[in-house]
């Protein structure tokens, strides 16, 4: 039993249900109490991992903690282990910047903005944390619920209308993992995921297969992979730069985790592997992938060129998971935090630079470069990660995906990592050739909208922002340099994906 | 961890040190010679010169593959943005051109290392090899993959052409040496391809810096024949040849740029009195053409003789390459007669005064063309200081053969131009990537029996984007359809998943 866990998915719960009533204080005190609660968070997150490295070290963690009080089969778990560690300790990070940004750059209904960002916060937090299917759709649920209203954040025609289209694809991707839930429930009679997965084999055959391929086109629809894309480059491009950093370089990750999750724990990635299902995945990632960056070479907006990117890399990680060997897996792994940070720091980078302008068409690039050259260096250096130059953890994280096709004789799949970072190349450049032709820059632009309110009377709401994006980028040429760190945490959670009878004899033994 | 110990990934022996002394030679006078010559932006010329210099650093000293690669793409960086400055369109191109060269080689690296061989070194799969020739093709202008090597190179400003050609085109000859130990018949046909190519394209040239990019590749042929013979003696060959063509080139496309300054043009016809306005870039040019001429006491002489030599056992293609020098000859003659030899027999001129020189390449250009031109009499004299460096065995020169046979190479030369009256062609404008690509969509086009007209300048600036911009969003109108349609997708796919199930048990 360990409280932490539980306190992770509740601090920011409470702090959501807290803001309107702090509101009813006093506005102003909003922003320290979204501070103050963040780095409670951070604190906790930290000291899970502090108190536990000896077994994080060793591949051993596991903590666990049961919602009152219930024993195992009966009542809800949260469970902790490498895996979800790993995931859970990335969101709260890269959601501690998103929202330190966001007290820069939100500057209207600012109330709701943090009461929706936070059940995102506690419903990905719950997502990972989780040992129980059914919980874990709930969460499913709360996220697709809570982040549509984000998406439609700016009230316009083309934000509810990408809301629209986000909230019915989120709904029928949720109704087929509820389909698969019940399904699942009906035929091992238990919801706890480490019972079903003892249990999974014992199920007939067509049910188990019934079971993989509602569950697969649940992911296929949360992932955006090919034919179920076509939300997630609308959603991603309507709602305002906080949030398309939090779903294009966050929330994606989370359902990255649920797949692998649901997938190799608590169903049986060997049956996939076995009827031939996983190259049916595999390239179906991999064309998903191409299309994505086709798509965003014709992309003028920079923000729907940015999404269809991550349609793209989601694509690639996919295809790299689902070829169930370590190197795949590692590759993977660092690939998803490169992804994270590059293009959650290219989101807020271009966030900031387009509130110069009046909208984000490339017209609008026109020479958006010398507004302000710090951004614009650190969007040229996250382009050269998305694209896999040295010493930027892209190129890392690029190599390592590319050895792990290749060690598994996939060179198809290897040549569309190269083709895609070719096309990356050429719809970057474009962007950036536009950005940093000369214009006349009229004075009074620079001036106008939300940056001249100061937070506190020395500290600038700008300089929030910018200190914000400045840390991704040391943050993306560090971790880069010193890719090796994540060598621990990653080596640590591949033989529990691979073999998932640990995780079983954990929570079933207990 | 592992991952620092530095003698695993570094490896400090005679033959990576020998490159990197040359390349810092290279590299040392070509900065030196651009202090003058560049106006704007010289602090991060030199601040990227060093990151260029770890670069190639990285490239030539390591063992590891993923260093190797990171060096490699630093390079492209450093000289990208070298190039910047002076026009942004070229330095895009260059970027696309040789990031598109560094993916195809990192996929080849991946491919060894996924097939065990973890370290750089020699490689004994030949189609292995050839996948090596072409992935660092792009960078070391292999024919074929060679395009982009003459309109970049001579629109990049002299003195990055300068280290593009003097030494970052050496940087894939210079692993081939590593990986490749036997006979390559691949890069054998190539390098004599390469070399004729080459060599008849820059016979046609006026313009001066496209004269010399031409001269580059024809260049390059022989080094890459000295590797691809796989005897001791082409390695030797090779490794002198790289020396030879580094220094000489990085000599000439520096002295083009001084003359360009000084002459306002750059075609050769124009170029007069050269001895009068600039004689030390007159003396530079005569000493570098004629080193890789081959001449005595030069050191193109030592590695025109041992390619030959290695060849020695195959008599076509001993033929072939007398053919092939006598190539390098001609082109080499050619210059010199228009950069000098005409003024002399030019009666109708009148003598009049010098006008005031436009340009002076102060006292780094010429003491960095000086120390140049004093390297290539020194290793031409000396050429043991080199080759005592990696080989042990005694080597007889048969010094006379070869000199014979320069007299021979230079007599026909001088009889074919004579014939030719010289070579004067036409002046055509400086190549353009775009015009190639240009030419290949039209052609493509032809093919298909259809026509589509282009509206540039809309979105993207050159034709090469323009048509991948159309391409894509062609694709992007045939999946984007209504939402109704969109949404379809999901019972298609899901029926067609349960009945493959149900078709499978």
């Amino acid at each position: 039993m360990n409280l932490n866990i539980l306190l992770l998915i509740l601090i920011p719960l409470f702090t959501a249900f807290m803001i309107p009533l702090i509101d009813l204080i006093h506005k102003s005190i909003r922003k320290y109490f979204v501070f103050i609660s963040i780095n409670i968070e951070a604190f906790v997150a930290i000291r899970i991992i502090i108190n536990n490295f000896d077994k994080i070290k060793s591949s051993n963690l596991f903590l666990d903690y049961h919602l009152g009080g219930w024993i195992t089969p009966y009542g809800i778990n949260l469970i902790m282990d490498p895996v979800a560690l790993f995931f859970s300790t990335l969101i709260t990070f890269s959601l501690y910047f998103i929202i330190v940004y966001s007290i820069g750059f939100i500057g209207h209904h600012e109330g709701k903005y943090y009461v929706l960002l936070f059940l995102i916060f506690a419903a990905m937090q719950g997502t990972i944390l989780t040992g129980d299917l059914f919980n874990m759709y709930v969460f499913i649920e709360l996220i697709a619920v809570t982040s549509s209203p984000l998406v439609a954040f700016k009230r316009d025609q083309n934000s509810t209308e990408a809301s629209i289209k986000y909230l019915i694809y989120s709904i029928i991707g949720g109704l087929f993992f509820f389909i698969g839930v019940i399904f699942i429930y009906f035929s091992v009679g238990s919801l706890n995921m480490a019972e079903v997965a003892a249990n999974f084999g014992n199920i007939g055959f067509r049910m188990q297969l019934f079971i993989i391929s509602t569950f697969l086109i649940s992911f296929l629809i949360k992932l955006g992979i090919f034919p179920f894309h076509f939300w997630l480059p609308k959603a991603h491009s309507a709602c305002p730069s906080s949030i398309s950093a939090l779903l294009s370089g966050v929330l994606l990750k989370v359902y990255l985790y649920t797949f692998i999750r649901i997938l190799w724990t608590v169903l049986d990635y060997k049956i996939i592997v076995d009827i031939g299902l996983d190259s049916f995945i595999i390239y179906l990632s991999l064309f998903s992938s191409l299309l994505g960056h086709i798509f965003a070479l014709q992309a003028d907006d920079i923000k729907r060129m940015l999404a269809f990117s991550t349609i793209g890399h989601i694509g690639m990680i996919t295809a790299a998971i689902a070829l169930n060997t370590e190197a795949g897996f590692y590759g993977a792994m660092l690939h998803i935090i490169a992804h994270l940070l590059m293009k959650s720091g290219l989101f807020l980078g271009v966030g900031y630079l387009i509130n110069y302008v009046s909208g984000h068409k490339i017209e609008d690039f026109t020479g958006i470069a010398y507004r302000h050259k710090g951004i614009f260096i650190s969007i040229i250096v996250f382009s050269f990660g998305m694209i896999g130059i040295p010493p930027i953890i892209g190129f890392m994280s690029k190599w390592y995906i590319l050895l792990g096709f290749l060690e598994s004789n996939s060179y198809l799949g290897a040549a569309l990592v190269i083709v895609g970072s070719l096309t990356a190349v050429i719809y970057y450049m474009r962007y950036i050739a536009r950005a940093v032709q000369k214009v006349k820059v009229e004075p009074g632009l620079k001036n106008r909208g939300i940056f001249n309110k100061p937070i506190i009377s020395t500290f600038y709401r700008e300089r929030t922002v910018t200190l914000v994006i400045y840390l991704f980028t040391l943050l993306v040429i560090v971790t880069g340099i010193g890719f090796k760190v994540f060598d621990m945490p990653i080596n640590a959670m591949i033989p529990e994906l691979i073999d998932s009878q640990k995780y079983i004899k954990h929570i079933i033994g207990l | 961890m592992a991952v620092f110990n530095v003698s695993e990934i570094f490896l400090y022996n005679g033959f990576n040190m020998f490159f990197v002394l040359l390349g810092l030679v290279v590299t040392a006078a070509t900065s030196f010679a651009a202090y003058d010559y560049l106006k704007e932006n010289k602090f991060w010329y030199y601040i990227l010169n060093l990151f260029y210099i770890l670069g190639f650093f990285l490239v030539i000293t390591t063992r590891s593959w993923f260093v190797f690669i990171i060096g490699w793409e630093v390079v492209t960086v450093a000289t990208t943005f070298m190039i910047i400055w002076s026009d942004k369109d070229i330095a895009r191109q260059y970027f696309l051109v040789q990031f598109t060269g560094s993916s195809i080689l990192l996929y080849v690296i991946l491919l060894a290392v996924s097939m065990g061989y973890n370290t750089v070194g020699v490689i004994n799969e030949t189609w292995l090899q050839v996948l090596f020739v072409v992935g660092v093709g792009m960078k070391s202008g292999i024919l074929g993959l060679h395009f982009w090597l003459p309109p970049i190179h001579s629109k990049a400003p002299a003195p990055v052409s300068a280290v593009l050609s003097g030494w970052v085109v050496k940087l894939g000859f210079i692993t081939l040496l590593k990986i490749i130990t036997g006979t390559n018949q691949f890069l054998l046909i190539m390098g004599f391809l390469m070399i004729f190519y080459g060599g008849i394209k820059a016979l046609l040239q006026t313009d001066l810096k496209v004269l010399l990019a031409y001269s580059t590749i024809s260049q390059l042929g022989f080094i890459a024949i000295g590797i691809g013979s796989g005897s001791i003696y082409g390695t030797i060959g090779a490794v002198f040849h790289i020396t030879a063509h580094s220094l000489a080139k990085t000599n000439l496309f520096i002295n083009s740029g001084f003359l360009e300054k000084e002459y306002k043009t750059r075609t050769i016809y124009d170029i007069d009195k050269i001895w009068k306005r600039s004689p030390v870039s007159a003396l530079a040019i005569i000493v570098s053409l004629l080193s890789l001429m081959g001449t005595f006491f030069l050191t193109g002489y030592h590695s025109k003789y041992f390619i030959k030599y290695s060849l020695k056992s195959v008599i076509y293609l001993k033929l072939l390459f007398h053919g092939a020098s006598i190539v390098t000859v001609l082109y080499s003659l050619r210059l010199i007669w228009w950069l000098w030899i005409k003024n002399i027999f030019n009666k109708n001129k009148k003598e009049g005064e010098i006008k005031k020189r436009n340009f002076s390449p102060g006292e780094y250009g010429y003491s960095s063309i000086l120390f140049l031109i004093f390297a290539l009499f020194f290793t031409g004299i000396s050429p043991r200081y080199i080759y005592d460096e990696f080989f042990m065995e005694n080597i007889n020169f048969h010094f006379i053969d070869g000199i014979t046979n320069y007299f021979l190479y230079l007599l026909l030369a001088v009889l074919i131009l004579w014939k030719l009256n010289w070579i004067k062609t036409k002046e055509k404008s400086v190549p353009e990537l775009d015009d190639i690509f240009k030419k290949v969509n039209n052609f493509l086009y032809k093919i298909s029996g259809k026509f589509l007209e282009y509206d540039t300048g809309v979105f993207f600036e050159s034709y090469l984007y323009n048509s991948i911009y159309k391409i894509s969003q062609s694709i992007y109108n045939l999946i984007y359809t209504d939402f109704q349609l969109q949404l379809l997708w999901i019972p298609t796919l899901l029926m067609l998943l349960y009945m493959w199930i149900s078709f499978i048990t």
